[in-house]
């Protein structure tokens, strides 16, 4: 019987403990993209069943809200002035040019007033949309 | 263009090949014509002389060929920071899609062909009077029309990338719900698919690496057996790619929603490790087979044997570590 397959088998399996026993670091990210999340874009979807998913933007929320239609008890969603979390169903959204992720490219707000949510329209060419969880 | 150090070496390496490589095609078809035809010994001497410093060229013109591959993808990795929108390499590949489609079909044929040439050169410099020599230089003309292609596509490739260029999201590509890796299974699993991928992994990798052991076991390195397990390592790949799309690499990078095996060695630290053994076990069964149809001859007899019993214990340890890296992570993380 040889030996060095043996030998090779156990390096790599103490390789593949040593990997799997570090911690990732640096903040959350993204469940879906796995993006680094910034913490005023940050989205929360509580499934029925599981645990919170953290989201970097709206978009991914809404990408992973599409094929698990049904299964979401509620979503939270981040205000962009104060950087409280919010209920989305008493938040407002706007859709403006300013782009929250250059990998996403969502240009969907959310704030839990509706004279910030006018305002930022105003000035970046936005207008308010619905609830883009609203279907959910 | 986007210039950086991968982009200088590659193109480096891809002018290098493309030159060596048009020479290496004529040069071989000549020398496969010429060897062993009567001449007088002056003759027969210089023929043999020109022959080998061909063979030594080859050789080193291929080893370095044979990283291109792993590097083609670093260049590509180092391109995701200069691309707008793109946070990995399937953001940088949707550039010129097309071209990027093929050069990342052609690179794995080019490393499965220059890995077999390699091994048949090897095997061949073992005997006295190169039983092989007339195949290792048809096998060479046919290689270097692999590097040639392979080499040209890559330097258009990366002349035609732009930095200008906007390109969007893996999770556009991967993670919509009729992705083709969810589509197959589905409609033969149905909904409850997810499942059943970690079990069908495991299987399946388990009957390649059953047979592998099943052949050192008992010594067979038969055509018909050799053939079978290369058959099994072929079948292995699209089982091993759509489980792992689905479910291996979501579970490993502890994203449940993200299929994209671009991101999987960036957020798994020994991800490439765990690709880089699959591919070398897979491979060595196609090489063990390779060796097989084109060294066979009586001086290379004993040789033979003993090579490929060789690359049938890499196959198999290679698998075999792939599959139980997975498992650790399965089960610690």
């Amino acid at each position: 019987m040889k030996k060095w397959p043996i030998i090779v088998i156990v390096i790599f399996l103490l390789v593949a403990l040593a990997t799997s026993l570090m911690k990732r670091s640096g903040g959350d990210v993204c469940v879906l993209d796995a993006i680094k999340i910034e913490p005023i874009y940050q989205v929360d979807v509580t499934p029925a069943e599981g645990k919170t998913l953290k989201f970097c933007c709206i978009g991914c929320a809404r990408k992973w809200l599409d094929g698990n239609k049904g299964k979401v008890e509620y979503v939270t969603v981040t205000d962009e002035v104060t950087g409280k979390r919010i209920d989305a169903s008493i938040a407002y959204f706007v859709e403006s040019s300013i782009v929250t992720n250059q990998s996403t490219g969502n240009r969907i707000h959310a704030f839990a007033e509706k004279a910030d949510a006018e305002k930022h329209a105003k000035e970046f060419g936005g207008t308010i949309i619905q609830n883009p969880f609203a279907e959910r | 263009m986007i210039i950086n150090i991968f982009t200088i070496i590659s193109l480096f390496i891809a002018a290098i090949s493309l030159i060596l490589g048009i020479f290496q095609a004529g040069v071989s078809v000549f020398l496969y014509k010429q060897w062993g035809k009567a001449g007088t010994g002056e003759e027969r001497t210089r023929l043999e002389d020109f022959a080998y410093l061909v063979l030594l060229i080859a050789s080193v013109i291929l080893m370095v060929r044979l990283l291109s591959w792993p590097l083609f993808y670093a260049t590509l990795n180092s391109y995701v920071s200069e691309i707008q929108g793109a946070m990995c390499v399937a953001g940088v590949a949707q550039i010129q899609s097309a071209m990027a489609r093929l050069l990342q079909t052609i690179k794995p044929l080019v490393f499965f062909a220059v890995g077999g040439w390699l091994l048949l050169n090897v095997l061949d410099r073992t005997t006295k009077t190169g039983p092989l020599m007339k195949r290792k230089f048809l096998l060479l003309s046919l290689v270097s029309l692999f590097v040639i292609g392979d080499s040209l596509g890559e330097m258009v490739y990366l002349f035609k990338v732009k930095a200008t260029s906007s390109v969007a999201c893996c999770t556009t590509i991967f993670d919509v719900p009729t992705r083709s890796s969810a589509l197959i299974p589905r409609s033969i699993f149905g909904e409850g698919y997810g499942g059943l991928m970690i079990p069908i992994y495991y299987i399946s990798n388990s009957i390649v690496i059953g047979f592998l052991g099943i052949l050192l076991w008992t010594g067979g390195t038969g055509i018909v057996a050799l053939s079978v397990a290369s058959l099994l390592a072929i079948l292995n790949i699209p089982l091993t790619g759509v489980c792992a799309i689905e479910k291996v690499a979501p579970t490993l990078m502890e994203l449940p929603y993200h299929h994209c095996l671009y991101c999987f060695p960036k957020n798994v630290p020994d991800g490439a490790i765990i690709i880089t053994l699959f591919v070398i076990g897979t491979f060595s069964s196609g090489w063990a087979l390779m060796l097989k149809v084109m060294g066979r001859s009586p001086e290379t007899e004993a040789t033979l044997h003993r090579y490929i019993k060789n690359l049938l214990w890499l196959s198999l340890v290679g698998l075999l570590s792939s599959m139980m890296m997975v498992s650790v992570h399965l089960v610690v993380g």
